[in-house]
């Protein structure tokens, strides 16, 4: 639960000793830096009539991959995790490095698993994960503890300290589709929105995605996240269009109706990410 | 119009900034929502203004920054607004206008409580009502699922909530704190209108329909009313109980559908498993178990999970197409015709197999498959199912053709002498050590005379035929086959085995949980029904005190013969209960009563039996010894705190030997815990009065010779033994004068 804090003096570790590591090529192409300075929403809200969460256990890897990809392509988008605490992989498998959600930051994991161990870290891909997610947003987010509906600010607080940091924080805190990286974040997902007793009355889309753990699936279920969404989006511009085509007052609709069959199709483009989804409020 | 767009525009940045404004800071909510009203509902406002408007409006009332009684006073400035708003045709602004509502409705309510006289609010706040109700079931999805929360929020409102003070939240809304004789609000109608309108959701789960978007939202909204609303929580429960979606979906498997139909299973069981967590004490647990189980096992039968792989996707689907082909092919005849009954035939076309002799159809492509392909499970499952739907005439028609079968080839065989079965005469001759009297002559008369019931006579008649069955061929053949017999475990194979199964079971109750409430069934209670963790207690301490004490005796004489050591099966048994209870002594203490209680039982049993029948020898009485040793184990880890659990075991047992009167005699001089043993004996002279006089003795020694215990030891004397400590001895006769 504490934040383990490390004796060792932060900073990079002597060159040589990266250089006999080297980290492995897929981790490094398969996580781009973001190009600097990307605005955090591309285009009216027109343009993403729908508002994103991501949700995984560590808020670590799925849910960031995720958040990444969907606000890469222009989307308002936020993340969670749903575990009691962040835990990352440490140097055996009793030993996981566990960190608080929202007190410690993406930034002050980077720096301290960078100076306890360089090269087991840049091997398994951590390094390339937090350097990543520290770009994106300051610190890991427990979805218990938020609460839908407090503005997110945007101010500097709110974002990591780094000037190349971007991150579509949702100003209203309401989103409309909530969507987990596995069943156990559904089950704690839904299950939360019940014990909350929906005071604010705002329909949720929750979908599940199953996406098992490691950086490759992630960027896979990543990439299907993405495709869901612009079909969600499709979605809800066609049946705004529907209407101002051919009268600026005719009976708008909206894509609630629409998304089990939505879900449907794209279940079927990828069977290999087995799709649950609910209907419920926050 | 280009004009026009960009006015608009601007105004909308214009709002942009205020909204961001109110974000950063709740206290100008009711500036801003002041002046924007008016430009939002205007008639000569454009549609944007409006959805902008509406946002804005479902936002506010669902800020959780702005306090209820802030809200509270918004609301009255709105009411007018949101009427025109509920005009509108647009999807957006609807659910906006209808999420609003339902944010307000428990507000004005309040207010109306408060405020009898506002009958001009309450007609708006009806209207408001009405309206979004009649789109309930008439409007575009999005809109109904909007209606459903409004629903859900009147149902809340209009029904009476927890009554017992402690439980009651202050800030919650319901028909409670209506006052009695309200002008406006009456509460007869009012609950009516909320058990109305709960039957219409409700009739969601009975339709039949799939839909989905409206059953989940109604399935997720309904936990919050089963969880604060008694009056009406037994009517939802029962209709969850009934309600399985998989059964509805599985009459069509379309891809879609089968998502669908996961997707309400695994929510309804999401919220049964939410209403079994928070309903743990109530009657309906068990209920929302065996629900949950149900629906497991459903899911499991239609196998509507989607499979990870890749492989197992496209064999799920290769199913449907064939599934669709058989339907489709279906569909072009109309109807299938009803097979013809199968045709029995009564004699078999030739040979004196099994197969001819139990075949019963005349198909031949069914007669030649060979059911032994099939896996077990599914060849049960298939014998289980024709079991249950078999006709019964038909059955008997084919049992009697099949003893006809048999008489006839038994009357057949009878014909052909059989071969002499050569086993006898041979085991016979092995018998050579042990020849009777006139020896010779029965060992050639043997296979004829000496063992009659398993020849068979030359000639044979009728009543032999009926009587006996089995076909002749293969009873010869039984006859040639000798089975080997295995020779019996000597005494150390049975301690083994005995010990590996303890263990095994051991283990299983260990695993077991405990089920969540016990039902208490009084005198009709069976020993062990359910195969819980108490049952397999009881079946263990009844093996050892009874069940196995005569295979004991049998294998201790046989191990007395051969000068083994033999530990017998009920004390083995009864070491690894004590071990078990040592465990953990603290949780397994039911375990130990019903266990030692049953060794009490059975001492008194077997001390009665050797009373009847004095030649039987009296086995060794076990429950004084595992008493002891149960309490000796338990005295080294006993607590102060531990008080209840030693306590309650101490009055559940029938019987306290002196030994362990002795071990809470050394826990009174134990500094740490005198008052528990003190408390104990305390608790043993009030309430069992056979061991009075044991323990008052030890409690006259302590007070003689141990200063430290002398006051503690004291008061208990005073109590029971007044004159050992120089008071006047209390007659019961003067106090009952006095």
């Amino acid at each position: 639960m504490s934040k383990p804090r490390s004796t060792t003096p932060p900073g990079d570790p002597p060159p040589e000793a990266l250089a006999l590591y080297p980290p492995p090529k897929n981790t490094k192409a398969r996580t781009p830096p973001p190009p600097p300075g990307i605005p955090g929403r591309q285009g009216p809200p027109e343009e993403f009539p729908l508002k994103f969460c991501t949700v995984c256990a560590n808020n670590q890897n799925r849910s960031m991959e995720a958040h990444l990809v969907l606000s890469q392509a222009g989307f308002p988008v936020i993340s969670f995790g749903t575990g009691s605490a962040v835990r990352l992989p440490g140097p055996s498998i009793d030993k996981p490095n566990i960190y608080a959600f929202n007190a410690t930051s993406y930034d002050e994991m980077y720096t301290e698993l960078k100076a306890r161990d360089p090269r087991l870290y840049m091997a398994n891909g951590l390094l390339g994960m937090l350097d990543r997610n520290r770009k994106i947003k300051r610190s890991p987010e427990r979805w218990q503890d938020w609460q839908v509906g407090r503005p997110r600010g945007n101010g500097p607080h709110e974002r990591g300290q780094a000037e190349n940091t971007y991150s579509d924080e949702i100003e209203s805190g309401i989103v409309d589709v909530v969507i987990t990286c596995e069943e156990r974040c559904w089950d704690a997902v839904v299950d939360d929105l019940i014990s909350r007793g929906s005071p604010l009355n705002r329909l949720v889309h929750v979908i599940n995605i199953d996406i098992r753990d490691n950086h490759e699936e992630a960027a896979v279920g990543g990439k299907g996240i993405l495709e869901l969404a612009k079909m969600l989006t499709a979605a809800a511009k066609e049946e705004q269009e529907k209407a101002a085509d051919e009268a600026r007052d005719f009976d708008r609709s909206s894509v609630d109706g629409r998304v089990p069959e939505i879900l449907a199709d794209w279940q079927e483009k990828h069977p290999t990410l087995p799709v649950l989804w609910t209907a419920s409020y926050f | 119009m280009a004009e026009g767009d960009v006015a608009v525009k601007d105004k909308i940045a214009q709002l942009n900034q205020a909204r961001s404004l109110v974000l950063q800071d709740s206290q100008f909510y009711p500036d801003i929502l002041k002046g924007i009203l008016p430009v939002i509902v205007a008639p000569s406002s454009v549609i944007e203004l409006r959805r902008w408007g509406s946002e804005f409006l479902a936002e506010t009332f669902s800020s959780p920054l702005l306090a209820a009684q802030k809200k509270q006073e918004l609301a009255l400035t709105c009411l007018g607004p949101l009427i025109t708003l509920l005009g509108e045709l647009e999807t957006g602004i609807l659910k906006n206008v209808i999420q609003c509502s339902s944010s307000i409705y428990p507000l004005i309510f309040r207010y109306i409580c408060h405020n009898k006289a506002e009958t001009a609010i309450w007609q708006q706040m009806v209207a408001i009502k009405s309206k979004i109700l009649s789109m309930l079931d008439t409007g575009v999805e999005g809109v109904r699922l909007a209606c459903i929360k409004f629903v859900q929020r009147i149902i809340l409102v209009q029904t009476p909530g927890a009554s017992d003070p402690r439980l009651v939240d202050k800030s919650e809304v319901s028909l409670t704190i209506v006052p009695l004789n309200h002008p406006i609000l009456n509460i007869h109608a009012l609950e009516a209108e909320a058990h109305g309108l709960l039957d219409r959701l409700l009739n969601v789960f009975q339709d039949g329909k799939l839909d989905a978007p409206v059953i989940t939202a109604i399935l997720n909204s309904l936990p919050a009313l089963v969880k604060s609303r008694a009056a009406i929580s037994n009517k939802i429960l029962n209709v969850l109980m009934a309600y399985n979606p998989i059964a509805i979906a599985a009459k069509s498997m379309v891809f879609k559908e089968r998502f669908i139909a996961r997707s309400l299973e695994k929510t309804l069981r999401t919220v049964l498993i939410h209403l079994a967590r928070a309903s743990s004490q109530s009657p309906h647990a068990t209920k929302i178990q065996q629900q949950i189980q149900r629906l497991a096992q459903a899911k499991a039968e239609f196998s509507i999970e989607v499979s990870k792989s890749n492989k197992r996707v496209l064999s799920g689907a290769e199913v449907d197409s064939v599934k669709r082909t058989k339907y489709a092919r279906n569909d072009e005849s109309e109807y299938t015709p009803t097979p013809p009954p199968p045709t029995i035939q009564v004699q078999p076309s030739n040979g004196t197999t099994y197969k001819t002799l139990f075949t019963i159809t005349g198909d031949q492509a069914l007669s030649n498959f060979d059911v032994s392909q099939l896996p077990l499970d599914m060849a049960a499952q298939i014998t289980l199912a024709t079991m249950f739907s078999v006709n019964q005439e038909a059955l008997e028609a084919s049992v009697a053709v099949v003893r006809q079968r048999l008489s006839s080839l038994v009357i057949a065989a009878s014909k052909i002498p059989p071969p002499r079965p050569p086993q006898a005469s041979q085991i016979d001759d092995d018998d050579d050590d042990y020849t009777p009297a006139g020896g010779d002559d029965t060992v050639s008369q043997a296979p004829v005379t000496g063992a009659g019931g398993t020849l068979y006579p030359d000639d044979s008649d009728d009543s032999y035929e009926v009587t006996d069955l089995v076909p002749t061929t293969a009873r010869s053949k039984a006859a040639g086959m000798d089975l080997v017999k295995m020779p019996d475990l000597s005494p150390a194979q049975v301690q083994e085995a005995c010990e590996g199964t303890l263990d095994r079971m051991f283990e299983t109750i260990t695993t077991l949980e405990r089920p969540p409430k016990k039902e208490r069934a009084g005198l009709t209670r069976l020993a062990s029904i359910s195969w819980d963790k108490d049952s397999w207690i009881t079946v263990l301490s009844r093996l050892s005190t009874r069940g196995l004490s005569g295979i004991d005796a049998e294998i201790q004489a046989q191990a007395t013969e051969s000068r083994m050591h033999y530990e017998t099966l009920s004390s083995q048994i009864r070491l690894k209960l004590y071990l078990y209870i040592m465990g953990d002594f603290r949780t397994r203490m039911d375990a130990a009563v019903s266990w030692l209680n049953e060794e009490w039982y059975n001492d008194k049993l077997q001390a009665m039996a050797v009373k009847e029948n004095s030649g039987r020898v009296a086995l060794e009485p076990q429950y004084a010894k595992w008493m002891t040793k149960v309490m000796d184990g338990i005295f080294t880890y006993l607590e102060t705190t531990d008080r209840n659990i030693f306590l309650r075991f101490l009055s559940e047992l029938p019987a306290i030997p002196a030994p362990v009167l002795g071990n809470i005699r050394g826990l009174c001089l134990d500094p740490e815990r005198s008052n528990l043993g003190f408390l104990a004996f305390q608790y043993l002279c009030m309430l069992k009065p056979p061991v009075r006089k044991d323990v008052l003795d030890i409690v006259e020694e302590l007070w003689h010779n141990h200063n430290d215990v002398k006051t503690a030891a004291r008061k208990l004397l005073v109590k029971f033994r007044p004159h050992v400590v120089g008071l006047p001895a209390k007659e019961p006769a003067t106090t009952g004068a006095s």
